[in-house]
């Protein structure tokens, strides 16, 4: 049971996490959870699909920007920025997508900026074969409709 | 290396956050990726994306016998450096084979990415005859810079009042904004006409 002020978050496959309110909330999901109902706020709050692992990481995130939010003087925009480069950096990407969806679901606004940002330019550069591989597509055009695409626009590739 | 499918919602965050040569080129991806990708949607997505950008536009035109070159520069890559840090947006665009007088090319404004030019219509480059034939000598164009399409726009329906037959044109002034109650773009042009001496 958390104390005043703490909320516990409870992982798909049944990992326990006390974590202080300022932080659970940055989540707008949980947020809206613990408005409109109360009981979330006193017991314990499922968090779906999300497995122990991903949700530590999560609140790692989470913890360092509510504490910066609080106080600048401790934690900088400079230090922030830095720590959000190394958190992406140590990802792979098993964790990379399953981060990606969490945060998604769990409406973590500033850190799926930071993911979308990061496969983003992951992929900029790449051709789209490669692409193919990376998000699991099959090419469902025709050789000749793909060389009339490529033909449009030249100078993209 | 494999992420795995995404859903669209989030795929459509990733995508918007691509330079636009990387979007043209992901459209043979596959079907899904290509509908997405030129969506209005998402057009409207990515510009409330670079909208954060500011961006300043100085047009160069290089002009020799065989090819005309039109090339844009923005500083928003190096801010506080001015045209010499610039970085070129859209460089080295072709020119329409239509435009016939690059030199009186002239860059009249631009909305949203999209830039219009026109041949600017002096007494001195001007042929009567060539204007009331729908002469190419007041060719208007839309130029999207992203995509670097080139549009040129029909001749004016609007004709020389009766009253006014011999007429001398002075410089045409345009302006090209969004509506967006219609969703489209609006070309305003304002011509004055003069009664010629005699």
């Amino acid at each position: 049971m958390a104390s005043k002020g703490n909320l516990t978050l409870k992982s798909c496959n049944g990992k326990e996490f006390i974590v202080e309110e300022k932080v659970a909330v940055m989540s707008t999901t949980i947020k809206n959870m613990v408005d409109v109902d109360d009981s979330f706020a006193q017991g314990v709050i499922p968090i779906i699909g999300v497995d122990g692992k991903i949700l530590a990481k999560l609140i790692e995130y989470c913890k360092e920007h509510a504490e910066a939010d609080e106080d600048e003087e401790v934690k900088s925009e400079e230090y922030l920025k830095k720590f959000d480069e190394k958190f992406v950096d140590e990802l792979n990407l098993n964790d990379l997508y399953d981060l990606l969806k969490a945060s998604n679901y769990l409406e973590i606004t500033k850190l799926l900026n930071l993911l979308c940002q990061k496969v983003a330019s992951m992929i900029k550069g790449k051709k789209p074969e490669e692409i193919r591989r990376i998000f699991n597509i099959k090419n469902d055009f025709t050789p000749e409709e793909e060389e009339e695409i490529n033909r449009q626009n030249p100078w993209a590739f | 290396m494999n992420i795995g499918v995404l859903p669209e919602d989030l795929l459509r965050e990733i995508l918007v956050r691509l330079p636009v040569k990387s979007l043209l080129r992901f459209c043979c991806v596959s079907k899904s990726w290509c509908d997405l990708i030129n969506s209005p949607y998402f057009a409207d997505m990515r510009l409330g994306h670079s909208k954060n950008h500011r961006v300043f536009l100085v047009m160069q035109c290089l002009n020799d016998e065989k090819k005309a070159l039109l090339s844009f520069h923005s500083d928003y890559l190096s801010p506080g450096r001015g045209i010499a840090g610039a970085a070129a947006v859209a460089p080295n665009l072709k020119l329409p084979s239509s435009t016939h007088s690059f030199s009186s090319l002239r860059l009249f404004g631009s909305c949203n990415g999209i830039v219009c030019l026109a041949e600017r219509v002096t007494w001195s480059n001007y042929d009567l005859d060539k204007f009331w034939s729908n002469s190419d000598s007041d060719k208007i164009y839309l130029c999207n810079l992203a995509t670097r399409q080139f549009l040129t726009l029909p001749p004016s329906p609007f004709g020389c009042p009766d009253e006014f037959v011999e007429v001398q044109i002075s410089t045409t002034s345009l302006g090209l904004g969004f509506d967006p109650s219609t969703q489209d773009y609006k070309l305003v042009k304002f011509i004055e006409y003069f009664f010629a001496e005699t």
